[in-house]
C-alpha cells in the first residue's frame, strides 16, 4: 500500500474506485481526521465510530459516481455533516465537555487553573458556527478552501471569520488567564 | 489582521491542539472497519461484474440522447436569437429536483404511495419524470436512532433502490442524497435516467432499508408507480437566459471567459447559472478546474454571501464534458442589493497541452522492489522547470518523485510503448511537498532503458475574471 500513501487525493480516488488497497489508503488518510471531527461532535466514541462508518460505506457506494475535481475532502466532510445531523435530529446529543458551564464564571476556571478546562470554558461561549470552523479546520485539518466548499462560502470568508474566532479567544485568553 | 493569523500564546495553542487532536480512532476499531470496507469493494465489483452481462441498449440511447441534445444546445445558444428566445422557456426548476424541461412533457406521480411495515412507513412523495431524468423523492419515517446506529458486525444493506419497468428493465440510481428534513422524516431524492415517454408505469423497489441490518427490518419493498401528465406547473420555477448586451458587463466582453447564462428567480433570491468559458483561454490552456470559488460583491463593495447551488451545478455536468465549459451556480439570498453584483474568479487551473518532454532512463533488466534512483535532473517543461528527484520500482510499476515547483500541481508522466493501468497521470498539492507519480502495470512492467514522457504540466492560471450581473428590474 506504500506506493498509494504518496498519491494526491485526485490520483488515490481514481484508483480506489476498483483497488481495495487503495481504498483502503484513502481510508487510512481519512480514518483519524474524520473520526476527530465526528467526535466533537457528537461527544462519545460509539456514537463518532458509528458515523466514521457510515460515511466511508458511503463513500465507498458512491465512489464511482463521484466526479474528481480535487474536492474529496470536501465531499468526505459534506457526507459527515449530514449523517451528523441526522443523528442530531434523532436524538439528543450528550456534548463534549459539559457546556452547561456557560453560567460558570471565568474566575472559577482560573482557581482551576487547568488551561484546557479555561479553554473549554471560552469555547462554549461561541456560537455553534464558529465551533464548527475550528473543528473543521483543528480537529478535521482540512484546508480553507475545503472548508469553504463545505460551508458553501468564500475561502476569503472563512479565513476572516476564523481569525476573527481565533483572535477572540487570544484576547479572552491573555486578559483573563494570563493575568 | 484582515487575513492574517493572529498569533497565540504558546499555552493556547496547546490548548487548541489538545482539545482538538487528542482524540484517535481505536485500533481495533479502525482494524474491523477495514476489513469491512474492503469486503463491500469486493462485493460491489462481482455486482459489477454481473451487471455488466445485461446490456441495457435503452439506458444508452437515451443517455446518448441526452448528451446530443446539450450539445446542440450550448452551440446554438449564443449564435442565434431565435434559439436564445426559446431557451426562455425551455428550462424549469424545481426545488429539491433540480433543473426540468419546463415546457416538454413532463410527467409526475398520480398520486404519493405509502406502505407502513413493522412501524416503518416509507412514503414515495413524488416523482419528476423529464426528456432526461427521472426523480424519485421518497421518505422514511420511524427509523429509531437505534436501529440506524448500526454495530460493526452486521449485514448492512446497501443502497441499491431501482425502477421496475414493464418491460423488465431495471434502472438503477444515477445519483441520490438524502438527508432528514426539519419534521424529522429521512428524505432521499434519487436520480434516474429518463423513462420512455410511453411508459407510464413502473415500481420502485427498496431491497432493504439502506444502510440497517437486512436481519432486523422489513425487505422487498414494492411500490406501484403510475405517472401522469405534469399538474404541477406552478412548482416549476422557469429559467430565463441572459441576454448579454443587457445584464453583462464587462471590460472586454469577447475575450471574457465568464458569462451569466440563466438565471432562476425563486421566492428566497436569485440562483445564478453560467460557465467559464475555457475556450477563451490561450489555445494550449484546457481548463480543468476552479482553484476557489468566487468573490461576489455588490454595487458598494460589499460581500455578498452566497451559496454554490449544487442540485443546479450537477445538471451541468454534461456541459462541462462536452464543450470545454466550466459552470458555476450560485444561490444569492435576497433581493435588496446594491446594484449590480460583481462576481470575480481569481485563478483557474489549466492544463497545458501543448509542453512534452521526454528522457531515457535504464532500469537494468531486473529492478528490485523499492529500489530508488536518485535523479535529482531539472526538466524543462515550456517556461516551467521541474526537478524529478529520484524514481523508485514499486515491485508493480514505477514512481516518480517530483520537487516542489509552486506553479505545477501535476504532470503526466507515461514509459513510452507501455500503457500503465492507471493511466499516468497524478501527482498534486504544488505545495511545499512536490509531487509524484505512480505508473502501475497490470502485465509484465516495463524494463531495461525507458523512454519517459513527461507532459500536459496543471498549472495555475492567475486572473483575476470578473463580470456584473443585475435583475432586469431590479
Amino acid at each position: 500500500m506504500t506506493e498509494y500513501q504518496s498519491l494526491d487525493d485526485a490520483a488515490l480516488v481514481d484508483r480506489a474506485r476498483n483497488n481495495a488497497d487503495a481504498f483502503a489508503a484513502l481510508y487510512h488518510r481519512y480514518l483519524t481526521p474524520l473520526y476527530r471531527y465526528l467526535y466533537h461532535r457528537v461527544g462519545n466514541e460509539k456514537d463518532a465510530e458509528d458515523l466514521v462508518a457510515q460515511v466511508f460505506i458511503e463513500v465507498l457506494e458512491g465512489l464511482e459516481t463521484y466526479r474528481e475535481r480535487g474536492r474529496f475532502a470536501s465531499w468526505l466532510f459534506t457526507i459527515a455533516r449530514h449523517r451528523m445531523i441526522d443523528l442530531y435530529r434523532q436524538r439528543t446529543p450528550e456534548p463534549l465537555d459539559d457546556h452547561s458551564n456557560d453560567a460558570i464564571d471565568l474566575d472559577d476556571a482560573l482557581e482551576i487553573g487547568e488551561s484546557q478546562e479555561y479553554l473549554n470554558i471560552l469555547l462554549a461561549k461561541l456560537d455553534e458556527d464558529q465551533m464548527e470552523l475550528l473543528r473543521l479546520r483543528f480537529a478535521a485539518g482540512l484546508k480553507f478552501s475545503e472548508i469553504a466548499l463545505i460551508l458553501g462560502q468564500r475561502k476569503g470568508a472563512v479565513k476572516m471569520r476564523l481569525y476573527r474566532t481565533l483572535e477572540w479567544l487570544r484576547v479572552m485568553w491573555e486578559n483573563t488567564y494570563e493575568k | 489582521m484582515k487575513n492574517k493569523p493572529p498569533v497565540l500564546p504558546e499555552e493556547l495553542n496547546s490548548a487548541l491542539d489538545s482539545h482538538f487532536s487528542g482524540k484517535n480512532p481505536s485500533f481495533k476499531f479502525a482494524s474491523n472497519l477495514e476489513k469491512r470496507l474492503r469486503s463491500k469493494l469486493i462485493e460491489k465489483e462481482l455486482n459489477n461484474m454481473s451487471e455488466k452481462s445485461e446490456p441495457r441498449r435503452f439506458n444508452r440511447l437515451a443517455w446518448g440522447a441526452g448528451l446530443l441534445l446539450v450539445v446542440l444546445l450550448v452551440g446554438f445558444v449564443f449564435t442565434s436569437p431565435t434559439i436564445v428566445s426559446a431557451m426562455k422557456r425551455l428550462f424549469g426548476y424545481i426545488p429539491g429536483i433540480g433543473l426540468v424541461e419546463q415546457d416538454s412533457q413532463l410527467r409526475m406521480l398520480a398520486k404519493p404511495v405509502s406502505q407502513t411495515r413493522d412501524g416503518i412507513t416509507i412514503t414515495i412523495t413524488e416523482v419528476v419524470l423529464s426528456a432526461d431524468k427521472t426523480v424519485v423523492s421518497f421518505t422514511y419515517e420511524n427509523l429509531s436512532a437505534d436501529i440506524s446506529s448500526q454495530p460493526e458486525d452486521i449485514n448492512t444493506c446497501p443502497f441499491k433502490s431501482e425502477l421496475r419497468l414493464p418491460n423488465g428493465e431495471t434502472l438503477l440510481p444515477n445519483s441520490a442524497f438524502g438527508g432528514t428534513k426539519a419534521d424529522a422524516k429521512f428524505a432521499n431524492r434519487i436520480e434516474y435516467e429518463a423513462i420512455p415517454v410511453d411508459v407510464n408505469d413502473a415500481v420502485f423497489v427498496i431491497p432493504c432499508v439502506q444502510d440497517n441490518d437486512q436481519g432486523m427490518l422489513p425487505v422487498d419493498w414494492e411500490f406501484p408507480l403510475r405517472f401522469v401528465a405534469g399538474q404541477q406547473d406552478e412548482k416549476v420555477v422557469p429559467v430565463l437566459d441572459v441576454t448579454p448586451s443587457v445584464e453583462q458587463k464587462s471590460d472586454n466582453a469577447e475575450q471574457n471567459p465568464l458569462r451569466v447564462e440563466q438565471i432562476i428567480e425563486t421566492q428566497e433570491g436569485y440562483i445564478l447559472i453560467g460557465v467559464f468559458d475555457g475556450q477563451k483561454l490561450p489555445v494550449n490552456d484546457t481548463i480543468v478546474g476552479f482553484t476557489d470559488w468566487p468573490a461576489i460583491t455588490d454595487a458598494d463593495g460589499k460581500t455578498v454571501d452566497y451559496t454554490v447551488a449544487y442540485d443546479v451545478l450537477s445538471d451541468f455536468d454534461f456541459h462541462q464534458l462536452e464543450t470545454g465549459d466550466l459552470p458555476w451556480a450560485f444561490e444569492i439570498p435576497g433581493k435588496q442589493y446594491a446594484w449590480p453584483l460583481t462576481i470575480i474568479f481569481s485563478s483557474v487551473n489549466v492544463e497545458r497541452t501543448d509542453l512534452k518532454t521526454s528522457f531515457e532512463f535504464d532500469v537494468g533488466p531486473q529492478p528490485q522492489q523499492g529500489q530508488e534512483w536518485v535523479i535529482g535532473k531539472d526538466i524543462q517543461l515550456g517556461e516551467y522547470t521541474l526537478n524529478l528527484a529520484s524514481i523508485q520500482f514499486t515491485g508493480e510499476g514505477y514512481k516518480f518523485t517530483f520537487k516542489n515547483h509552486q506553479d505545477v500541481s501535476r504532470v503526466n508522466v507515461e514509459i513510452e510503448g507501455h500503457r500503465a493501468m492507471a493511466g499516468g497521470g497524478g501527482g498534486g498539492g504544488g505545495g511545499q511537498g512536490g509531487f509524484e507519480v505512480v505508473l502501475g502495470y497490470n502485465d509484465a512492467f516495463p524494463t531495461g532503458k525507458l523512454t519517459v514522457a513527461i507532459s500536459n504540466p496543471v498549472v495555475h492560471l492567475v486572473g483575476p475574471w470578473q463580470l456584473q450581473w443585475q435583475p432586469d428590474s431590479p
